[in-house]
């Protein structure tokens, strides 16, 4: 039984650096909550990552071939409509480093994890960062004005068992009124709620 | 019936004389609440859809599963994280289909939607009109557990139901309609369509209603900034 996240914030937002959708996600997330005036919790999570599809002839191997193709099509289709470019969607690197270096520039400021996210993702997407790479993650996180990078590992460890606990499964999700929602296509419905379920929701 | 047998050999998956090709499946819980808002859409652009059916083989790609009459389950092949996709979607679709005053029961099991489907195709052929009052009756019996979409005496009277003209159809279902669905099947698979809601338009495949903003994007000329996805309302 999913037991709901608790969150100061009205919405938390779970991404995770190596997540294609969620460098997509980033941009549409932070214009909804600049327009709502709402604060966001800002979490990440270590995903599954996206798998390169297996050769084999039987049905379910191409199925999964089909799907990730189309994935990969889509994925560069809707960032080219915004101008942003996503390089190999299978890479596999462990992002928890990434991640804390998020709870890190997120301990600073909202404007100081923006600048990490907006800093990180594009390095890690447009210009093959190493997010493996401790030094590198300091790096970003001075260049958005913070000034030490102490992971402390075991708050990140029991983060992830918490929001596994909450259904996380995939990013980005959204946390919102007691529901998780995964993908930014449901950010109208995130709207509505956010703004008291007023008028008719987008169905 | 003056012609109810489909050519098959003409059919290409990517190809229609209507401006948009809609895939849907009646056991995905995604694509029955994909139908009204594809609907609506296509209606505020006045274009034609060309419906079609999609027979999802789920268990070679998502595990299967059966529930008990409790509900629980009773025999299951899927990974931890299959179990959670399949739980999310169904989740996902109904707090959906909730607001929108559909009801959306889990299944029980994994269903052959093939007779459901040459239905489909049968009815498709008396019109555009027989074909939704079809769809909306079938979806909506099938989502509630009212609907047995294995029994072909549920199939014929759905058609007749629908308005179809239901002299020939159950021959049509054991021959021309089963052999006509076969081939479509193939030849959509072959052609990389694999899951539900897809839509086709200019020739570009489009996965899950949450593309419709580009469809309508698409299909209205293309005009300022292409949309992101979103599942909204039309």
């Amino acid at each position: 039984m999913a037991e709901p996240y608790a969150s100061a914030s009205p919405l938390a937002v779970v991404l995770d650096i190596k997540d294609p959708h969620s460098y997509l996600a980033k941009d549409p997330t932070y214009a909804l909550a600049d327009d709502l005036g709402v604060d966001i919790d800002w979490l990440p999570f270590v995903s599954r990552p996206l798998r390169r599809p297996e050769p084999g002839a039987d049905r379910g191997s191409r199925h999964r071939r089909f799907r990730a193709a189309y994935q990969e099509r889509s994925i560069a289709r809707y960032a080219g409509a915004r101008g942003l470019s996503v390089r190999d969607i299978y890479r596999t690197p462990d992002s928890s480093l990434a991640g804390m270096g998020m709870l890190t520039a997120r301990a600073h400021s909202e404007q100081a994890l923006r600048d990490y996210l907006d800093r990180t993702f594009r390095q890690y997407w447009e210009e093959g960062l190493d997010i493996e790479d401790a030094d590198e993650i300091s790096g970003l996180l001075s260049a958005a004005g913070v000034g030490e990078f102490d992971p402390d590992v075991e708050y990140f460890r029991k983060l992830q068992e918490r929001l596994a606990i909450a259904g996380v499964f995939d990013t980005p999700a959204y946390l919102v009124d007691g529901d998780m929602f995964i993908g930014r296509a449901h950010l109208p419905m995130i709207r509505w709620i956010l703004e008291g379920r007023a008028g008719p929701p987008p169905i | 019936m003056s012609e109810p047998i489909p050519d098959s050999t003409a059919f290409d998956p990517f190809v229609s004389t209507a401006p948009l090709i809609v895939y849907i499946d009646i056991k995905s819980p995604y694509a029955f609440v994909a139908k009204d808002p594809t609907r609506r859409l296509a209606d505020s652009l006045e274009v034609d859809v060309d419906w079609r059916p999609l027979t999802l083989d789920i268990p070679s790609y998502l595990g299967s599963a059966r529930l008990d009459d409790k509900g629980k389950v009773a025999e299951a092949n899927r990974t931890p994280s299959q179990w959670n996709s399949v739980r999310y979607a169904y989740r996902d679709a109904r707090r959906y289909a909730s607001l929108r005053g559909l009801t959306l029961r889990g299944t029980v099991k994994i269903w052959d939607t093939s007779l459901v489907h040459i239905g489909m195709i049968w009815v498709k052929q008396q019109g555009d009109a027989a074909l939704a009052r079809y769809l909306d009756l079938v979806y909506e019996r099938f989502w509630k557990r009212e609907f047995d979409a294995e029994d072909a005496m549920v199939v014929a009277d759905a058609v007749a139901q629908a308005g179809g003209d239901p002299s020939g159809f159950p021959e049509f279902l054991d021959g021309p309609g089963r052999e006509a669905h076969d081939a479509m099947q193939a030849a959509i698979f072959d052609a990389g369509i694999f899951g539900v809601p897809s839509y086709v338009v200019d020739g570009e495949l489009f996965f899950g209603r949450e593309n419709l903003p580009m469809v309508r994007w698409l299909l209205s000329g293309r005009s300022g900034p292409a949309p992101d996805v979103a599942y909204c309302g039309f």
